[in-house]
């Protein structure tokens, strides 16, 4: 089992710290819910709008390599959760690799969006771009519109989650593990996003 | 320290999350790339609502958190659901 927690005031009891820091980050996530709810209506309004522009739109995102990133932030969110576990457990060696592991997912998820990104705006698929393949069909522009938007929101979003992440090679696990326990939680929020966006953005094409 | 069984029981008890998460993408991908097949995206929204009960309940372990944990949870999912009904109710009575 791990060492003694470090507690920090007003707390006296690990587990108090404990339940106040997971509620704590079960919070802010309830916020996130809302926030990343309000592009998930606008979705549903634009594709109900114009159903066929909306999938000729969509049918232009690159299936191959938003599969390739699914893959990768799940296969994360199983290295961060055992990161997380061994380091409750007081197995430093397999944190750290784990975290290290996670880092590399993460790093890898953005380097291939930075792919996608490049391959999009090479073929002009942005609307606000003179040579916007679908220029007058607003299913499809407004595809496009939060294709970018919400992958963006959501490339922010993982990148503080990998900071986050690397922060934690720099704590003392064994005391911190709790630090890691809602590191985690965010990574994973950050990874059920994604699960949602892929469908959305990716398979409504085809 | 933990043991080696201790060790096993943690890798492997994210392995089977994650290759449950993996089997339920593939049919999702698969049932999206069949023609001709109806309702697509509720198919691979079904999908999703799984693969998110897998993450919340395999990696997050909110079955076992606290009732105060678990009711802020869901907080933000009610009051999401809220702002759909709402927001829908006003769009379709247009």
């Amino acid at each position: 089992m791990s060492s003694t927690p470090i507690l920090v005031e007003p707390f006296e009891e690990p587990e108090r710290q404990r339940e106040a820091m997971v509620f704590g980050l079960w919070l802010f996530l309830a916020t996130e819910i809302l926030f990343f709810g309000g592009f998930f209506f606008l979705y549903a309004v634009a594709r109900m709008q114009d159903p066929v522009g909306f999938a000729k739109g969509a049918a232009r995102a690159n299936l191959l390599l938003g599969t390739v990133n699914t893959v990768l932030l799940m296969t994360s969110s199983a290295t961060l959760t055992v990161a997380e576990r061994a380091a409750q457990a007081g197995w430093m060696r397999g944190a750290r690799g784990a975290i290290l592991a996670t880092l590399a997912l993460g790093t890898a998820f953005l380097a291939v969006k930075g792919f996608e990104y490049r391959e999009d705006l090479s073929e002009h698929l942005f609307p606000t771009s003179p040579a916007f393949p679908f220029s007058g069909l607003v299913g499809a522009t407004r595809f496009w519109s939060f294709y970018w938007f919400v992958t963006i929101v959501h490339a922010i979003h993982l990148t503080i989650g990998l900071g986050c992440v690397a922060r934690l090679l720099r704590l003392d696990l064994p005391r911190r593990w709790m630090v890691a326990e809602v590191t985690t939680l965010y990574w994973h929020f950050v990874d059920i996003i994604w699960l949602l966006l892929w469908p959305l953005l990716y398979l409504v094409g085809p | 320290m933990a043991g080696t069984s201790e060790q096993r029981t943690i890798v492997l008890g994210a392995i089977g999350i994650w290759a449950a998460l993996f089997l339920l993408g593939a049919s999702s991908l698969a049932y999206a790339l069949i023609p001709g097949l109806p309702l697509k995206l509720p198919a691979a929204l079904v999908v999703v609502v799984l693969q998110a009960a897998l993450v919340l309940g395999g990696f997050m372990r909110l079955g076992k958190a606290s009732a105060l944990v678990r009711t802020t949870a869901l907080i933000g999912i009610v009051w999401l659901s809220f702002l759909f009904m709402m927001s829908f109710a006003d769009l379709w009575t247009r």
